[in-house]
């Protein structure tokens, strides 16, 4: 379903040349959880902007459900992911002047969704991630954990096929840990497709596979025996 | 701690050039344009007072009030009063009459007709303390037969500015001697005297109306009267005197103002204060509305007010940019009041910046304004310390008062928050920054529909408002040729004139629209009602050379030879031949329509003998015989050979100059006194709505500038939000928000505060324009589409400001927005 062949990024500032991503090629099937591991820097951010198609890579081709979308145009490239991916970011990313509910509706609006159906949506995604009772609350007057639990139900409310999700876990502590990584897993069961980077090998456990990264390339694929 | 201040605003402003440049421009250009008007309302409200001891100088003026009516006010008086005057009123320490007449001035055989030449009693400068180039002016006009001129005329007649001992020709009959010149006289003076003849001479128009034997009409030769009051005399007292006055006197004015019914009133106009009281008779210049001035200067405080938001906005908007200074001055013991000083102190330092570019804007453009405004305006700043301190001043006040909100808004954060999270959201300012771009929005959308309005108006008055046909049309003043025996309109003139190949049409008529259109009478219709009228003598061909039509039975015409009106046996007209009325004649005299009044009679000027009623044998429709400022009355026309003076022409539009170089050799041979004076009936208009024209170039031109600097607001304003904005835009587009959704999503949010500005613009301006067009008895009216227009244009400006910034933010990749963090 998704399909990485020699893809390389390369970041270019005035002075250096970082080589992100160097010769990488893996192929996720649909359904499944996979975790991906690897020193600060190594490129696991990028690769999953990649795979959200938030960025182009420099070369190589990427293969989205079926499509190789490497020359495709932003406005192709929006209606794709509009159709199928959802965002859990590293650092939250919720937007300051919007209330929970609202924040988590902008994953909705631009799929056309009626705003009946909205309402009812939201509810339940804030319902699922625990985070009813502060629907009207502004991002910062919640803590890290509410705001990235509040961040999950944004990326499932709009049940796509596809969950990209960078250090979801990252700024939790135990507890929120577990609870942000149960509903990813229940996703996956679902059917979902996920991918999620973490620096926990108790959390990247809970996939069934584990690609590791260091300096741009894939040094090894664990594929946990179910 | 100063330097230290200052340092730190400097490097903000380098390091932040594209706001720092925003700011200071727009507030250059605001200041540049309320400066301008500073000078112009300066202008229009100096005239005058310039002139040694203005403050105890007066004009004499008259009114007459019909009963129950509106004064008709006149700035000319009996010439008999002064002398009168100086004898019984010991509080008058000077007086001295001046009377202008139209006259050729020639010299060797440069000859031309000149309408600045005054007949003056020769302590007329011991009053008017005019400035002197050359020659001794308390002595220049004591000889009979000597005249004082400008250096302009003196250099037009003579080639020379020194012309003292030359000599002028007027009328081609007497000669004058050049006893003084005066310097050219500034614009901000009513008189505009520019020949002033000793009235002591035997062929001078004072010298016939001092010698002259009593009449009953005595005021048909009119002079203007100029008083100085001895130090601590009262106007007041003397004011009041004066019916007392003309009673002991017995003066015949009183008479004759009895005679027509009106009560005759004396007041004194302190000379300074001419200019601005348009309820006076058109004096020498037209004078300046105070309410225009007070609505301009308006415009002047709220063209600073825009400049001033844009400078609030963008200084918190960046106020997050600023965070970590302020926390770690905060955290290294500055008190609020410290930060407030600081922040306040840089406000100052940019409104000086944007001061210091406005001044040098204004000298750039200070010749243009003159050309502009018609009027020389001065900007001599460094002679007037009280102008720079009134500079100084107005930065200090818009620098205080633009600096305080950002000053305490920025002042107010937390240190804790402010460095915990590197910035801050600055809550609560964002809606005062969405209502300040709503109020600039709402002075822009206001001026444009002033705008629209007032050129409306103004072309309407130019063209429409006229209701007659001026294009080639010429107005020729044959007044002259009266004194040629047997000469009506000039008779053996005007037809060598209409026999001319460039001259399509010709008519005659009485004094016409010149602004002396104050032929009064009353007509009693026949139910006995007593109406106002106006009346016009004309020629048969008049209403068909402005090309109207008669909308009732017929218009004047020689194959009915009792279409004229007759003479009775002393050589006098009689009021008994049919007449043409208007429309407006029509409804006053109370007919139900135009056909209806075809056959019937008035009795015009009832009372007098020999006055019969009036056949009416046509109606035309209503024109403007006088500005659109007073409204048309009804008006009867007639034909009276003997009333005849101006010769009204069409011209082919072919061969103008040779065309017009003919009919002054025709005028020559006809053995006429002076040269003949023409006018375009077009230019005629031009001059008589200077003041519209003017106030239509102003509003037009702030307008701009307000456009202009709301559009820099918004543009600095945009960028900053799509800066602000970039996270946000990151995330909408990672969950799938395409590139028209974020342009959607950045212009709405710069259209709302323009189309909230319309709840409050449109109302505002349609109070103020409704108002401005009630000045007019003919006016056009306020249309939803000028509002809609206005509204169309700021919003325009709007996005067009914006949508660079949101284009651009709206087609990047939503990576590079989420990396901003
Ligand atoms: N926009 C960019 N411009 C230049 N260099 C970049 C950019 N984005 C990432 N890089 C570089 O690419 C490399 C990979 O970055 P990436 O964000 O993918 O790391 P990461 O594995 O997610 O690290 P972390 O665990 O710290 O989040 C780094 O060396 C980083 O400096
Ligand atoms: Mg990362």
């Amino acid at each position: 379903m998704l399909k990485l062949e020699a893809i390389c990024k390369t970041y270019r500032t005035t002075e250096i040349e970082t080589r992100a991503l160097d010769d990488v090629s893996l192929e996720i099937d649909a359904g499944e959880f996979v975790a991906v591991m690897g020193p600060s820097g190594c490129g696991k951010s990028t690769m999953l902007n990649l795979l959200g198609l938030l960025d182009n890579a420099t070369s190589g081709a990427l293969w989205f459900f079926g499509e190789d979308v490497a020359r495709y145009s932003e406005d192709k490239l929006t209606a794709l992911r509009r159709a199928k991916v959802g965002f859990v970011f590293q650092s939250f990313n919720l937007i300051d002047d919007l209330s929970v509910a609202e924040n988590v509706e902008v994953a909705l609006i631009y799929r056309g969704v009626s705003s009946k159906d909205r309402r009812r949506r939201i509810a339940e995604a804030l319902e699922r991630v625990g985070m009813s009772h502060r629907a009207k609350h502004l991002p910062q007057q919640l803590s890290g954990g509410q705001q990235q639990r509040v961040a999950v139900a944004r990326a499932l409310v709009s049940e796509p096929k596809l969950i990209l999700a960078d250090e979801p876990t990252g700024n939790l502590d135990t507890a929120n840990g577990e609870a942000v990584m149960e509903m990813l897993t229940g996703l996956a069961s679902g059917g979902t497709t996920v991918v999620m980077v973490t620096h926990s090998l108790v959390h990247a456990a809970a996939a069934k596979r584990t690609i590791k990264l260091l300096d741009g390339r894939v040094v090894s694929e664990t594929l946990l025996a179910a | 701690m100063l330097r230290h201040y200052l340092i730190a605003a400097l490097r903000n402003l380098a390091r932040n050039k594209l706001y720092a440049a925003i700011n200071i421009v727009g507030l250059a250009v605001g200041f540049a344009a309320a400066l301008m008007i500073a000078l112009f309302v300066r202008h229009e409200t100096s005239y005058d007072a310039w002139l040694p001891n203005a403050s105890s100088t007066y004009l004499l003026a008259m009114s007459a009030t019909p009963t129950g009516g509106v004064p008709e006010n006149m700035l000319e008086t009996p010439a008999d009063l002064p002398a009168q005057m100086k004898l019984d009123m010991p509080a008058i320490e000077l007086i001295a009459r001046m009377e202008r007449q139209r006259l050729a001035v020639r010299h060797g055989d440069f000859e031309a007709s000149e309408r600045t030449v005054f007949w003056a009693d020769p302590n007329i400068f011991a009053l008017l303390q005019l400035p002197v180039f050359v020659g001794d002016l308390s002595t220049a006009l004591d000889q009979p037969g000597s005249v004082v001129i400008t250096r302009k005329m003196a250099r037009k007649y003579f080639g020379k500015d020194d012309a003292i001992g030359e000599t002028l020709e007027l009328d081609r009959t007497n000669i004058v001697k050049v006893t003084a010149v005066l310097q050219d006289l500034p614009s901000n003076t009513n008189l505009d005297t520019e020949f002033i003849i000793s009235g002591r001479s035997a062929f001078s128009d004072l010298t016939r109306l001092d010698t002259r034997a009593d009449c009953p009409a005595c005021f048909e030769d009119d002079v203007s009267t100029y008083v100085r009051l001895k130090p601590g005399a009262v106007i007041g007292v003397l004011q009041d005197a004066m019916p007392v006055f003309l009673e002991r006197h017995k003066h015949a004015a009183l008479a004759l103002m009895a005679t027509r019914q009106l009560r005759l009133s004396m007041s004194f106009v302190p000379l300074a204060a001419l200019h601005t009281r348009p309820e006076l008779a058109e004096y020498m210049k037209p004078a300046a509305d105070p309410t225009i001035l007070y609505a301009i200067s308006g415009i002047g405080l709220l063209i600073i007010l825009a400049a001033s938001i844009n400078f609030i906005n963008l200084m918190t908007a960046r106020a997050a940019r600023r965070s970590v200074e302020i926390g770690i001055r905060k955290v290294s013991g500055a008190r609020r009041r410290d930060l407030v000083v600081q922040f306040i102190g840089e406000a100052i330092l940019y409104v000086l910046l944007g001061a210091i570019l406005a001044v040098a804007l204004v000298e750039l453009l200070l010749p243009l304004l003159g050309v502009f405004l018609n009027a020389t305006i001065i900007f001599d700043w460094w002679r007037q310390p009280a102008l720079i301190a009134v500079i100084v001043g107005c930065v200090v006040v818009v620098g205080v008062l633009a600096g305080s909100y950002p000053a305490f808004l920025l002042s107010s954060f937390r240190p804790t928050s402010v460095l915990k999270s590197g910035s801050l959201s600055v809550t609560g300012a964002p809606p005062v920054r969405q209502i300040l771009v709503v109020v600039q929005f709402t002075i822009l959308i206001g001026l444009i529909v002033a705008m629209i309005v007032i050129s409306h108006q103004t072309s309407y008055a130019l063209n429409e408002g006229m209701r007659l046909n001026l294009d080639q049309r010429m107005e020729l003043d044959t007044a002259a040729s009266r004194t040629i025996p047997g000469s009506t309109c000039g008779q053996p003139f005007r037809d060598a004139v209409a026999a001319l190949p460039g001259v399509k049409a010709s008519a005659c008529s009485g004094p016409f629209m010149n602004g002396f259109q104050d032929f009064h009478l009353e007509v009693i219709t026949e139910k006995g009602t007593k109406i106002d009228a106006a009346y016009l003598p004309i020629d048969y061909g008049f209403f068909e050379l402005y090309g109207l039509r008669p909308l009732a039975g017929r218009f004047f015409s020689r194959e009915h030879p009792a279409d004229a009106v007759p003479v009775d046996d002393n050589n006098q007209s009689v009021w008994q031949a049919p007449i043409i009325i208007n429309e407006t004649a029509v409804r006053a005299f109370g007919f139900t329509s135009a056909a209806d009044s075809i056959g019937k009679s008035v009795t015009a000027d009832g009372g007098r003998p020999g006055n019969h009623p009036s056949t009416i044998i046509g109606v035309v429709p209503d024109m403007a015989l006088d500005t659109i400022h007073t409204a048309i009355l009804p008006e009867i026309f007639f034909v009276d050979v003997k009333q005849l003076v101006v010769l009204f022409i069409t011209l082919d539009g072919r061969n103008i100059p040779e065309t017009l170089a003919r009919i002054d050799r025709l005028w020559s041979e006809i053995g006429a006194p002076r040269p003949l004076r023409h006018t375009f009936m077009n230019e005629w208009v031009q001059r008589y709505y200077q003041d519209v024209i003017r106030q239509s170039r102003l509003v037009t031109a702030f307008a701009g500038v307000a456009l202009f600097i709301a559009g820099l607001g918004l543009f600095g304003l945009s960028a900053f939000t799509a800066e602000r904005r970039t996270k946000e835009i990151g995330i909408r587009k990672a969950m799938g928000a395409n590139r028209f959704d974020i342009m959607k999503l950045l212009v709405w949010q710069f259209a709302k505060p323009v189309l909230w500005a319309n709840l409050i613009a449109w109302p505002v301006a349609w109070y103020f324009m409704n108002r401005w067009l009630h000045g007019f008895a003919a006016h056009v009216e306020l249309q939803l589409w000028i509002f809609a227009a206005a509204t169309g244009i700021a919003l325009a400006i709007a996005l067009a400001t914006v949508s660079a910034h949101a284009f651009r933010v709206a087609s990047a990749r939503p990576v590079a927005a989420l990396r901003h963090e």
